[in-house]
């Protein structure tokens, strides 16, 4: 999804997926660490500490969780967690289709 | 290997062309004039800057669709408080490919309005039923089958008629749609009638040729005489591949209400109106997430079943429309462990919402290094409309049997019955915190008789330079309150046969 983006877009995503992981250097309980090397606990916290901001920064993390979120729930395995799971429902509903309108159906 | 497709692989030179009439756009106006014309034998080039994707390569995988039949990965967002985003389709059949199908008439007192207002020539409904009638014949326009209804579009028209409310049941372009619920993503099975499947397959076959991949650059003129295109193919990430030069008498403007007015705007080309790129029009709307005991599945069944047409008469029409899992993720005010519970019950849940009939306007700028950028400032008045559009949603939901809803409004606490909403919306609603999305934009290049008002005439003829004409929903005059498609074909229709009426003027 994100190779779609016009490259203006792309830059400024990449330039704050940047500062959102050495972002983390600055925040006491990282101790340095950059966001990819926290722990589950540490990295939920820190995320936290940001959504506490306000105005336009807040916006910007808002939709980067959002961004990653949405990859995140991109993945087969995930969506078969949820109960997601539409290739073979999609298979029985167009066999279903061919069925009773006939295979000449465009 | 399709006769008169050229994809943007198979460029490797740059290009040189000649023809009658090129066609910017190969979704619901440009390929309904390309096929018109090409069927009356013009030689009708189409350029389109997205690629060809046939239907056996659509799959419900929400990212893929993203990337290849979206404009920028579907992540258009309209400048304002609060911000709207909003998707273009791009790619052959344009956004007809990723639409809900949804095909209504232009309400008659739209149309009405529009004569009154503008002053527009042969607009009035028995002048357009013709015209609507053929596009609804020619896209196989109906209801649904009712056994591909899934439960989530049940159950909100259940919850909608128990409040006594109407509902009526969509008309879409489908033949025997098989309900997989795969709209957005592309149909799988074809059932959509898309112009991917009618009316770019009814030009090619006409002898019209079309070029995928190529993005247009500029207009090009001699004087205030239109004589073509020029543009370049597009490589993957974007980058600029061989340049595309395209001669033609009669160039037909068709790239939906941001693309067009950008297009004209960065070929030098000015409107004596000071109308061009202003008056857009977005439907805003947004999404109540409801949550059941029982399963819904709503990913089950046809997209869209019902419209709730209580409300018409306030500017509201209410729908229920399955999110895949990332665009549901995307949306919910949650993230980290909280977002997964609630997505742990996907299969609970109903999305539905309102569709705003809006009365502000946006403007289309190009901004130097970013391309066209929407600024939209939603009015007090669409956005208290907007609130009780969400509240008569969640009346709906509650009436079917939801157990909560989130609403889309920033920091609103879980709703658990109508009191608490009414108690929750007696303290007004901060209108930047209204989430909205948009797939509806309309009415930058707007239809006038009165040079004044209007960019084109009442036939999409642009003023001031000869041979140019816009077949998109940028001609709208104003919002037009339900789903634009239909009224963009019968548009383009119409005025194809309008210019097939000149064809000794302008040699095509």
């Amino acid at each position: 999804m994100l190779d779609a983006l016009p490259p203006a877009a792309r830059l400024a995503l990449t330039t704050a997926l940047v500062l959102l992981d050495q972002g983390a250097r600055l925040y006491p309980p990282a101790q340095g660490r950059r966001f990819a090397g926290l722990g589950d606990a540490e990295a939920e916290a820190y995320i936290r500490a940001l959504m506490t901001w306000r105005g336009p920064a807040a916006e910007l993390v808002l939709r980067l969780v959002s961004v990653v979120t949405m990859c995140y729930y991109q993945l087969p395995e995930v969506q078969r967690e949820i109960g997601y799971d539409p290739a073979p429902y999609i298979a029985k509903v167009t066999q279903r289709r061919l069925e009773r309108h006939g295979p000449g159906t465009p | 290997m399709i006769a008169g497709l050229t994809e943007a692989d198979g460029i490797r030179a740059d290009l040189s062309l000649e023809c009658g009439v090129v066609v910017v756009g190969s979704g619901a106006g440009g390929a309904t004039v390309a096929a018109e014309l090409a069927g009356a034998g013009a030689d009708v080039i189409m350029i389109e800057e997205g690629g060809y994707h046939p239907t056996a390569s659509f799959t419900p995988d929400t990212g893929k669709a993203l990337r290849t039949l979206y404009r920028d990965g579907g992540g258009g967002m309209a400048v304002g408080r609060p911000s709207v985003l909003y998707t273009e389709g791009r790619c052959v059949g344009g956004s007809t490919v990723v639409n809900g199908g949804m095909s209504w008439r232009t309400p008659a007192p739209v149309l009405g309005k529009w004569a009154r207002q503008e002053g527009l020539l042969q607009i009035g409904e028995p002048e357009l039923a013709p015209y609507f009638a053929e596009v609804e014949a020619r896209l196989s326009v109906g209801t649904q089958d009712p056994e591909t209804i899934g439960r989530d579009s049940a159950l909100f028209a259940a919850g909608a008629r128990a409040r006594g409310w109407g509902v009526v049941a969509n008309r879409r372009n489908q033949l025997h749609c098989a309900g997989t619920n795969s709209c957005s993503t592309g149909c799988p099975t074809g059932a959509k009638r898309s112009m991917l499947l009618t009316s770019v397959p009814q030009a090619l076959a006409a002898g019209a040729r079309l070029f995928a991949g190529c993005r247009v650059d500029r207009i090009t003129r001699s004087g205030t005489d239109v004589t073509g295109v020029t543009g370049h193919v597009v490589r993957p990430g974007g980058r600029r591949g061989p340049r595309l030069t395209v001669r033609a008498r009669v160039v037909v403007a068709a790239g939906g209400a941001i693309q067009t007015p950008a297009l004209l705007t960065r070929s030098g080309l000015r409107s004596a109106s000071g109308q061009l790129g202003r008056n857009l029009s977005m439907h805003p709307n947004a999404v109540v997430t409801a949550f059941f005991d029982q399963d819904v599945t709503g990913w089950q069944g046809v997209h869209q079943a019902f419209q709730v047409r209580e409300f018409t008469r306030e500017g509201l029409l209410l729908t229920a429309t399955n999110l895949t899992p990332p665009m549901l993720a995307g949306i919910l005010p949650a993230w980290g462990r909280e977002l997964g519970a609630l997505m742990a019950d996907y299969n609970r849940i109903i999305t539905a919402g309102p569709l705003v009939r809006d009365t502000g306007t946006g403007r289309v700028r190009t901004i130097p290094g970013l391309g066209p950028q929407i600024f939209y400032q939603l009015t007090d008045g669409d956005a208290a409309r907007a609130v009780r559009g969400v509240e008569l949603t969640a009346e709906a939901l509650f009436a079917a049997g939801a157990r909560r809803v989130l609403l889309p409004f920033d920091g609103a606490p879980e709703i658990r019955s109508m009191d608490a909403l009414r108690r929750l919306l007696a303290r007004p609603v901060p209108k930047r915190s209204i989430q909205l999305y948009s797939v509806h934009l309309m009415g930058t290049a707007r239809m006038s008789e009165d040079p004044r008002r209007g960019v084109v005439d009442s036939f999409g003829a642009f003023r001031g330079v000869a041979g140019l004409f816009v077949t998109d929903a940028s001609v709208f005059c104003s919002p037009i309150g339900i789903n634009p498609m239909e009224t963009v074909i019968a548009l383009a229709l119409r005025d194809a046969r309008h210019l097939l009426g000149q064809r000794r003027r302008w040699g095509i």
